[in-house]
């Protein structure tokens, strides 16, 4: 099960518009979510629910402005980090979890000239 | 309702362990090496390249010993920390997602293939052990 669609309605929720598994090249500001695998799904054999999956996105954020960027990733820490039990359409997120600190991948070239751009991973656990 | 377990000889398996416990830390730095070791091998295969820089840059290290954590420590990676390179940009190729490869290569290759060896690892130490302990 991907997630990436899930946690843009997420972000959408707090006026945040994303791409799903597609970064644009045209301007210079946009933030895109990444489906990128995950572990193992947990297996709870006699339980119900039984199946436990164990995702990971990527949210990758281009800004021309670095303060803009760095409000940005706060905001969408905020939506995301460390929540437990969040709902989103027929996805039941039981964690969502930052797995690394926001990188930051130095300036791209877009079509509107060059930008800002960095990382943010997760992992999340959610019922399947 | 209650359950009682009685587990008799644990006194014995204790005073093995001690016995055994120089054996069975080198026996544990030993699978961790060899286990980083895999887990680099198989992630180059799949690390884009161009001139096959980065490929070259990748690094295995240690394990190393924390008497504070009580545990070892293994490193792999790519463009070693303390190393110098002229320019570092095996961050953004792992990190750029949306980025086209060549057939059979990828952005994340040293995620994903860690994310893929990790269920190996248990099972990977167990027969490293008891190999060692047999000698």
């Amino acid at each position: 099960m991907t997630v990436a669609y899930a946690i843009r309605a997420l972000l959408a929720a707090s006026h945040i518009s994303a791409t799903v598994n597609y970064m644009p090249h045209t301007g210079t500001n946009a933030i895109a979510v990444m489906d990128t695998g995950g572990m193992a799904s947990d297996y709870a054999h006699g339980l119900s629910p039984a199946i436990y999956d164990n995702p990971s996105f990527q949210i990758l954020i281009r800004n021309a402005s670095k303060p803009a960027a760095d409000a940005l990733i706060t905001s969408i820490l905020a939506i995301l980090d460390g929540k437990l039990n969040v709902i989103s359409g027929q996805v039941t997120f039981i964690e969502i979890r930052q797995s690394t600190p926001a990188i930051y991948l130095g300036r791209v070239q877009t079509d509107a000239g060059e930008t800002n751009e960095y990382s943010l991973n997760f992992n999340a656990k959610l019922r399947r | 309702m209650t359950v009682t377990l009685n587990l008799d000889g644990t006194d014995k398996l204790l005073k093995q362990f001690r016995i055994e416990k120089e054996k069975i830390s080198d026996a544990v730095a030993k699978g961790m090496a060899k286990f980083g070791g895999e887990i680099i091998a198989e992630s180059v295969k799949i690390t884009p390249y161009e001139f096959g820089n980065l490929r070259r840059r990748s690094y295995v290290s240690g394990p190393e010993y924390d008497p504070d954590k009580h545990q070892y420590v293994m490193l792999v990676g790519y463009e070693k920390y303390n190393e110098n390179f002229e320019h570092r940009y095996a961050v953004p190729v792992h990190e750029r997602t949306y980025a086209r490869h060549k057939p059979g290569t990828q952005a994340k290759f040293l995620e994903v293939t860690v994310k893929r060896k990790t269920g190996e690892y248990l099972n990977y130490m167990a027969n490293i052990l008891e190999e060692e302990l047999k000698k």
